[in-house]
């Protein structure tokens, strides 16, 4: 059994003793999906960095394969760091604006010296073109003239070149439309069964995460405060926070629900439950950091009161 | 809004056109005055040096189209082998000016922290000083001849490209596709030439174009001052300083070289808003809603 | 009779490249006090829609058809017409308050400008003003709010404000640019919230330009899809998004993670280049020969308005309604 990730993470940014990733810890399993919800500020993005060593945590070890990530010297790194890779939310900025798309492509290879001759390059390259649903026009053109989306599959392509195993997706789709959204996903789990590779998705639209995960967990200001299966959690949210998310999630199905006001500040207890200001359920318990507690086999939550 | 946006820059194309027509009026100019100055030997009446003692001060006539000088020099031949010293400093100086900066100001912005500080420190030292007479003060050190005016006009250019590349370097380096490159393991070398430099050249251009202006108009003015060559080497700026004292009498001798400057630099001035134009609004995203 | 009324809105843009067409031949009607959702994905041109209401588009905008607000025609107005009209009568509220709130003034300062012109209110007065319009709008301490600059603000708190601006003028008509653009599932539904406050506290009808289809659910009584510069259906928001006639309209929803995100195959036409005959016909499933070549005139088809041949499955094209028949079933 094969353990792909397992993180204990705590990152602090210098200046501030600010700790915008406090404490994770979590495990995704080879083929594996799982989702990470939360909102903008919450520390998932610093997440999905400091899992791929882009930042370096502060405190804690990533464990991909058996070895740690966070601690690795530069050269093991380079070995993996085709193995482990992100896609990030602003297809604007994915791409080298000056370079045609077939050079972004075969970019990633020719770095890390994968293929050695030009024909070989461009058959990979026709391959790749085929899984994410592109074709041969593409490739002479410039990134400004693709659609959002289009952009998202050329960095799926990117990325698919060096046969990843784990890839972590930072709101890959929250910029494209609806219809785009659906074929860009659909792509992600495509290629998820054809190659075995496990996601750790971010998102903040708890419907696709629910789409596309197999566990989800909950962030809040740096920590995770409910984890388990999906449907276990979305049907049966136990922390306050994760009952408020999907109460205030405008699901298409409830949409005439009156949406709770919810007055989100950027302040954060140091001590303590750092959701306890907001909570309608605080209490002095909550002077305590609470810790991650099995309420049902595989689905944790930290609250006091569960 | 987006929508606006484009139509907003549909409308920036139409006002570009206007202003292109300067450009292109620019560009031909100055293409004009490359041509003058490599077919010089063919182009010009007489040698630049050739004195004819007998008809010296003489006004415009059809031997001398632009008249004689104070020793019968044909003044147009004098500017016309001017063009070359004129294109030459300013290309020379603006090439090296640019190629410092870029350097100084790609390390600064990539690496940040002590490099950025040092580097950026130097720049506020030099721009502490009023770059023409800083130029002028090394120039008159140095002593004179071409090449140290070359040195100080380039010693105190570069300040400006650095400051520019340190900026645009670090609002690229936050990209994606820079980051991205990063972790699969890409050298910085690589990452500041492939990724950073193509991406951050566009204000280089700009300022470099309305850079050889500034130059040709400084090497000018120190030629005036007594810098630079020394005759019989014609310099249009020397030239304006010889025929000073004789403006009432042969205004001639300083009317052309200051016409042959001031086209020059308008020119470059005129390219140079052009480029700015037309790089700017493209930089901005194309999408309608 | 309607508040607002489109009439056969062409919007042309004439650009370097071409002709950009980012409405063609628009036709609704927006009621007093009710909120029509204009749904519909990039590129399909429904900001500029909104934009040719207020005819805040660039010179090189050739607006034609009509536009009647309270029976003047908005297209015919002229300079002091207009701005009357815009802010007072018709308010804009922008996308991404971010970058439409002016970093370097207060925001009571921005609040009590729109009273000031708007209203004539004098400064003094303006400023309690905008304290009692952040506390109706139940921004917390509105007091302390008033004297503070944008970036103080969290982004839930910046759209208010950005809201009390824009009512300022005590408008009868909101256009809602993509208020929800790019927020984070907390933050938008803070914004529906203000939204839905908005209409029903001050009676404002409002035009929600969205390509949120969540979000146009929430707060809609009608709504109209567009795609590639045309309506393609049009009616009552429940009929529209529960039982969908159009097949492009049928196709967002199902790509809606909700209904299984099954995507509709093939791209979005650019606006310089659209397909001829029925806009959608090339990504659709009952896509024949006659969607190629003829464009479908807008047809009642279960009590919504559509524009497709083969909408009621019947196999057979409709007919071709008379504006007269139009009218009437206008809701």
């Amino acid at each position: 059994m094969e353990n792909l990730s397992k993180s204990y993470t705590t990152g602090i940014f210098k200046k501030q003793q600010f700790k915008a990733v406090d404490d994770v810890t979590f495990t995704i399993a080879p083929g594996e999906t799982l989702g990470l919800v939360g909102e903008s500020g919450c520390g998932k993005s610093t997440l999905a960095r400091a899992i791929l060593r882009l930042i370096t945590p502060s405190k804690g070890r990533v464990f991909f394969k058996g070895r740690d990530v966070a601690a690795a010297g530069t050269r093991e790194l380079n070995k993996i760091r085709g193995k482990m890779q992100i896609i990030f939310q602003h297809p604007e900025t994915a791409l080298n604006p000056r370079l045609r798309i077939y050079d972004s492509i075969t970019e990633p290879m020719r770095i890390q010296n994968v293929v050695s001759d030009r024909a070989e390059e461009r058959e990979r390259v026709s391959a790749l073109l085929e899984q994410v649903g592109l074709y041969e026009e593409h490739l002479t053109r410039y990134p400004h003239e693709l659609s959002g989306g289009q952009i998202q599959r050329v960095v799926l392509a990117r990325i698919l070149s060096l046969h990843p195993e784990f890839i972590v997706a930072d709101e890959p789709t929250s910029m494209l439309d609806v219809s785009v959204q659906a074929q860009v996903l659909n792509i992600f789990k495509e290629i998820q069964q054809k190659y075995d590779i496990s996601y750790l998705f971010i998102s903040h639209d708890l419907e696709v995460v629910r789409w596309m995960s197999d566990c989800m967990a909950v962030m809040y200001k740096g920590r995770i405060v409910e984890i388990g299966p999906t449907e276990e959690v979305y049907q049966n949210p136990q922390h306050p926070y994760t009952t408020l998310l999907v109460d205030a999630f405008i699901s298409f199905n409830n949409s005439q629900n009156e949406s709770t006001e919810i007055v989100m500040s950027h302040e954060i207890r140091p001590e303590g439950c750092r959701y306890a200001p907001f909570c309608s359920a605080a209490s002095a318990a909550c002077d305590e950091v609470p810790e991650l507690k099995e309420v049902t086999r595989g689905h944790y939550a930290a609250c006091r009161h569960v | 809004m987006a929508s606006a946006a484009v139509a907003v820059e549909r409308n920036l194309t139409f006002i570009q056109l206007k202003k292109n027509k300067l450009a292109i009026i620019g560009l031909l100019i100055i293409s004009l005055l490359v041509i003058v100055a490599v077919f010089a030997p063919v182009l010009a009446p007489h040698h630049p040096y050739e004195q004819d003692l007998d008809r010296v001060m003489m006004a415009p006539c059809s031997e001398y189209p632009f008249g004689t000088d104070d020793f019968g020099r044909c003044i147009l031949s004098r500017i016309i082998f001017g063009t070359r010293i004129s294109l030459a400093i300013g290309l020379i100086v603006t090439a090296i000016s640019a190629v410092a900066g870029i350097i100084l100001g790609m390390l600064a912005g990539f690496y940040g922290g002590v490099i950025d500080e040092v580097i950026m420190r130097i720049v506020d030292i030099f721009l502490a000083f009023p770059g023409l007479i800083l130029a002028l003060v090394i120039a008159g050190l140095l002593g004179p001849g071409m090449f140290n005016v070359l040195f100080a006009l380039a010693l105190v250019g570069w300040m400006g490209y650095a400051r520019v590349v340190r900026g645009a370097v670090l609002a690229e380096k936050e990209k994606s596709f820079v980051e991205t490159a990063m972790s699969l393991g890409a050298s910085d070398l690589y990452i500041m030439c492939r990724h950073l430099l193509p991406n951050v050249i566009a204000p280089v251009i700009v300022m470099a174009t309305l850079g050889i202006g500034h130059t040709i108009l400084a090497a000018a003015g120190l030629s005036f001052l007594g810098l630079g060559a020394q005759p019989p080497i014609p310099v249009w700026g020397s030239m304006l300083n010889d025929g000073k004292q004789y403006l009432q009498t042969a205004p001639y001798m300083t009317i052309f070289p200051g016409l042959a400057i001031m086209i020059t630099v308008l020119s470059f001035n005129f390219l140079g808003d052009g480029l700015r134009d037309i790089f700017d609004p493209r930089l901005k995203e194309k999408s309608i809603e | 009779m309607a508040l607002l009324s489109i009439r056969n809105l062409t919007t042309v843009f004439h650009a370097e490249e071409g002709e950009i067409k980012a409405c063609d031949q628009v036709s609704m009607d927006i009621p007093a006090g009710k909120t029509i959702g204009l749904i519909g994905e990039t590129g399909c041109g429904k900001s500029v829609l909104g934009m040719s209401i207020l005819r805040l588009l660039p010179r090189n905008a050739v607006i034609r058809g009509e536009i009647y607000y309270k029976d003047q025609d908005v297209l015919k107005m002229n300079g002091d017409q207009l701005q009357r009209l815009r802010g007072n009568e018709i308010a804009l509220l922008p996308q991404s308050p971010s970058t439409s709130l002016n970093p370097v003034l207060k925001i009571g300062f921005q609040i009590a400008e729109g009273l000031h012109l708007h209203r004539k209110t004098k400064w003094e007065q303006a400023w309690e003003k905008a304290v009692e319009m952040l506390d109706f709008l139940k921004l917390p301490e509105p007091e302390k709010r008033v004297q503070e600059y944008p970036h103080q603000l969290s982004g839930g708190m910046k759209q208010r404000a950005l809201a009390a601006a824009s009512i300022t003028g005590n408008p009868s008509l909101l256009i809602a640019d993509e208020p929800t653009k790019g927020l984070d599932a907390v933050l938008r539904a803070q914004v529906v919230g203000v939204l839905r406050q908005l209409a029903r506290e001050t009676g404002a009808a409002m035009l929600l330009i969205t390509h949120d289809l969540k979000v146009a659910a929430s707060l809609c009584d009608q709504i109209a899809v567009m795609y590639a510069g045309e309506i393609l259906e049009q009616g009552a928001a429940e009929q529209v998004l529960k039982d969908p006639v159009h097949p492009y309209t049928k196709g967002l929803l199902a790509s809606l993670p909700e209904h299984g995100l099954h995507p509709i195959p093939g791209y979005s036409p650019s606006l310089l280049d659209v397909p001829a005959g029925c806009k959608f016909h090339q990504r659709c499933s009952l896509a024949r020969d006659l969607c190629a070549e003829k464009c479908p005139p807008l047809q009642i088809i279960n009590g919504v308005q559509v524009r497709c041949f083969f909408g009621d499955q019947s196999g057979e094209p409709q007919q071709e309604l008379h504006n007269r028949d139009l009218q009437e079933a206008a809701v």
